[in-house]
């Protein structure tokens, strides 16, 4: 909840369904609405963007019912009385007109779809979110409540995408490469006068097709050439070509005016090595460009490069691209790609392969204790096993024993205390009536707790398991922006310790047990998850204090 | 639980030590510092000792049997003079003096026996199958005995103890859980003392169908105060003491084809045979499972074996 002073504070309860309500506290401030349940066990805590939810809320005739129509669904209230319900609609209303008008000043406020999700596969992530309930329940959490952004929520479910787009029904095959040859279509009209767009694609497309152009490229841009006339030094040169093809053009063949960077071994390298990786029987051009690579005597050197730009031009086409619509935002900019975008769209066409499915394997922790103490047991086992003892070690044992005897106290009385604490501890933590009651609850411990309290659990570790995976990959903290993430995400890492704290202690006997058991690993991986940020942030500051003191060293 | 006759509290102690290079190797040396996490060679046997006087201490009629399990046989360390008398008659029955002074004698003889071996006993897991049943064999003798001489000793009476530190050998699994079921039968408890650095699935077991208990000590080094507050206990007082239980058994069982540790596997719908793989016929009862019809072996679950 951000800093800005309540407007409203009501005692209200949230409907999850029929059945079910659950008491909580309304607070709306001017730019966030939230819903903190009294119990947090019984449900999670709802943030929703005032921007986010229209200024038309639905009160039901007769009951003290309000309903809130915020982004994908509609959150129903149960107010105290319809006369409470009435007072804070009159609150709320004036906040959310205020809130719909200050957000259609900037136009990217205005821009966006009702449902708050963006980029080019709304619709589809809609579809998707109406689909899965967990997913939906992930995104109101995360996505609407602040702690994840759009783009970051979606990253991680590109495949969820692909898989949804290949069975919607607007499925495309993927788009690859227009089969006509560039330097044709720019050449039209005949007049000296040339227009071109370069699209981020068109420009990926030459210089997969000529690897001499991308090396002038990075060679050449910024520093010698602006990118405009980069490529109006190429184009020129293409037009001049074409018209002399053509027989149009007067005078000499044009020189190519990135010629220093042409260099057919290397290239023949390329195309041999990329040859290994392409089933010969099937691509036929990478085949067919790879004999005419070669400078053959037989052939004109003119025919020789029509051949060769034909035969590149078709392995590139087959090659393909990726959507755009999953990656690059597809609008028509001047922005050639850098080297590493280069290569990583050289892609082979999806649709043309079976859909990778990931081999994901099913964790299966029986005994969490056992998973519990695994780490303590590495930590002492290579302590233990620095030396290996033999019977002679054994042999020297016994003989200084049967000289010494026994010593009195063969114990002291220090260790002896902490092992008594220790078998009480056995004793008191699984024991007793807990044991029992444990031995007497036959199945697992899902079978044994309520299907409310499952819903909870089930709810508690999607949350913690969808911001552990984005926690995890913001390290190396390499840079501020992934310092700040990392930060963020561990605050809301750390709430959900604090609530499967909140629910261990409030649950009761044997339930507490099932629970405890069930969030063992969780907050195994959330402890892990925790001392992992703090182990990096110190070392960091270390580092960033040596770097600093060596720095200080040096001006002094 | 039978009858018990209420003059006579006393009963029948096994003690199963492991006499093998990886509980001395799980061990800390003598030079390290004599942390309570730490238990070097020296304090273990002393510790040991210690407990075991003081079980025959607690009654004079209680009887005590030790047995070293090596790399690839077991020893007798010590036996209590009266189950000489009641199995061997009275002419062995001179030998038993002090017993740690009997016992620390025997072991130094069959160390000096088992150091003099070249290579060592790594290749060769202790076995633990082969004392266990040695000790229900004595157990037994013990109580026929008895109760062939009038003294009507009802089974109960008899404990086992395992002190083990190294690793579970599979492909000891069917005898040991043979030796497992054997006690359970003749109602013999298993406890188990775990000094290795991981849970051993066997005494885990063990104690579970027995009725004993595991324990892998925290604090090594005061090893015998967990003996003395854990094990001294005879069945029947354990009805009214609280005694550590452990949060989970590991129930996995090995294949009897690899003899490789799964938790998920094939199982004989005969003999109840675990298999890791999909097999064409049982190797232990010989039934051929037909392909075409619905398979008769279904992969599920391994579960207790009880």
């Amino acid at each position: 909840m951000d800093g800005s002073m309540s407007v409203l504070v009501k005692r209200v309860k949230y409907i999850v369904s029929k059945e079910l309500k659950v008491p909580g506290v309304l607070t709306v401030t001017e730019t966030q609405m939230c819903w903190a349940p009294h119990n947090p066990t019984q449900c999670q805590p709802i943030y929703a963007d005032i921007k986010s939810i229209p200024d038309s809320l639905q009160r039901a005739k007769g009951k003290p019912l309000l309903k809130v129509p915020v982004p994908n669904r509609a959150l129903v209230f149960e107010f105290e009385s319809e006369v409470d319900r009435d007072q804070a609609v009159d609150v709320i209303t004036p906040i959310l007109k205020e809130a719909q008008r200050k957000g259609k000043a900037p136009v990217a406020e205005a821009e966006r779809p009702p449902s708050g999700l963006q980029g080019p596969q709304a619709a589809l992530k809609q579809k998707l979110l109406q689909e899965d309930r967990d997913l939906q329940q992930l995104y109101n959490q995360l996505v609407s409540g602040g702690i994840l952004s759009e783009a970051e929520f979606w990253k991680g479910r590109q495949n969820l995408l692909k898989e949804a787009l290949r069975g919607s029904k607007d499925a495309r095959q993927q788009a690859g490469f227009k089969t006509a040859m560039i330097s044709e279509q720019t050449g039209e009209g005949g007049s000296r006068r040339v227009t071109l767009s370069l699209t981020p694609e068109i420009v990926q497309q030459l210089f997969a097709e000529k690897p001499h152009l991308h090396r002038a490229y990075t060679a050449m841009v910024p520093e010698k050439l602006s990118e405009k006339e980069f490529w109006e030094r190429y184009f020129n040169y293409e037009v001049a070509r074409k018209a002399k093809r053509q027989g149009k053009g007067t005078g000499d063949e044009p020189e190519d005016p990135y010629k220093e960077f042409k260099d057919e071994e290397l290239d023949f390298r390329e195309a041999q090595k990329r040859l290994q990786f392409v089933d010969a029987t099937v691509n036929l051009a990478a085949d067919y460009f790879d004999r005419d690579a070669r400078p053959s005597e037989a052939e004109a050197p003119d025919a020789r490069s029509m051949i060769r730009d034909i035969n590149k031009h078709a392995a590139v086409v087959l090659e393909g691209v990726p959507t755009p619509g999953l990656g690059a935002d597809g609008g028509p900019a001047k922005r050639p790609p850098t080297s590493g975008e280069h290569s990583s769209g050289r892609l082979v066409l999806d649709d043309l392969r079976k859909p990778w499915s990931a081999g994901f394997a099913e964790l299966r922790i029986q005994d969490p204790k056992r998973c519990y103490e695994s780490a303590a047991d590495a930590a002492t086992k290579s302590a233990a096993t620095g030396h290996r003892r033999t019977h002679a070690d054994a042999l020297h044992a016994t003989q200084a024993l049967c000289q010494a005897g026994i010593a009195s106290p063969p114990l002291s009385s220090h260790a002896a205390e902490a092992a008594l604490a220790d078998i009480a501890a056995l004793c008191r933590g699984a024991g007793g009536h807990q044991w029992d009651a444990l031995q007497a609850a036959s199945g697992p411990a899902q079978a044994n707790l309520s299907p409310q309290m499952q819903a909870v659990l089930r709810e508690v570790c999607l949350t913690a398991n969808e911001l552990l995976r984005h926690f995890w990959a913001t390290f190396p903290l390499s840079s501020p922006t992934r310092e700040a993430r990392a930060l963020r995400l561990k605050k809301a890492l750390a709430d959900q310790y604090d609530r499967t704290t909140a629910m261990q202690e409030s649950s009761q006997g044997i339930e507490r047990v099932h629970i405890t058991q069930l969030l063992k690993p969780l907050r195994l991986a959330l402890d892990t998850a925790l001392a992992k940020h703090d182990r990096e942030v110190d070392l960091k500051r270390a580092h960033d204090r040596a770097t600093s003191g060596s720095i200080a060293i040096e001006t002094a | 639980m039978a009858p018990f006759d209420e003059e006579d509290d006393s009963f029948l102690l096994v003690v199963i030590l492991e006499t093998h290079e990886d509980l001395w190797s799980s061990l800390a040396g003598e030079s390290q510092s004599a942390d309570i996490g730490n238990l070097s060679l020296t304090s273990f046997i002393q510790q040991v000792l210690v407990f075991l006087n003081t079980f025959l201490a607690i009654n004079e009629a209680n009887k005590l049997v030790v047995i070293a399990a090596c790399g690839d046989h077991s020893d007798i360390l010590y036996t209590t003079a009266s189950l000489h008398r009641e199995s061997q008659g009275p002419k062995k029955a001179a030998s038993s003096g002090n017993a740690s002074e009997e016992i620390l004698r025997k072991l130094h003889t069959l160390l000096q026996e088992e150091a003099a071996r070249p290579g060592g006993d790594s290749a060769r897991p202790a076995v633990l199958a082969g004392a266990l049943s040695r000790a229900l064999c004595l157990i037994n003798k013990a109580q026929v005995g008895n109760g062939g001489t009038g003294g009507g000793r009802a089974p109960g009476r008899a404990r086992l103890l395992v002190l083990k530190g190294s690793p579970d050998a599979t492909e000891q699994y069917i005898s040991v859980m043979n030796a497992i079921f054997a006690a359970q039968k003749v109602e013999v408890v298993i406890d188990a003392c775990m000094l290795g650095a991981h849970d051993s699935a066997f005494l885990q077991q063990a104690a579970h169908l027995t009725d004993g208990v595991y324990l892998r000590p925290k604090h090594k080094g005061a090893l015998l105060q967990y003996l003395l507050t854990v094990f001294c206990g005879d069945a029947f007082s354990r009805s009214f003491l609280e005694l550590p239980r452990p949060a989970g058994v590991d129930f996995r069982a090995a294949c009897f084809c690899h003899r490789r540790a799964i938790d998920l596997g094939y199982v004989c719908s005969v003999c109840l045979s675990i298999f890791c793989e999909n097999v064409t016929d049982c190797s232990t009862c010989g039934t051929a499972f037909r392909a075409g019809r619905t398979p008769a072996l279904k992969r599920k679950a391994v579960g207790p074996l009880s």
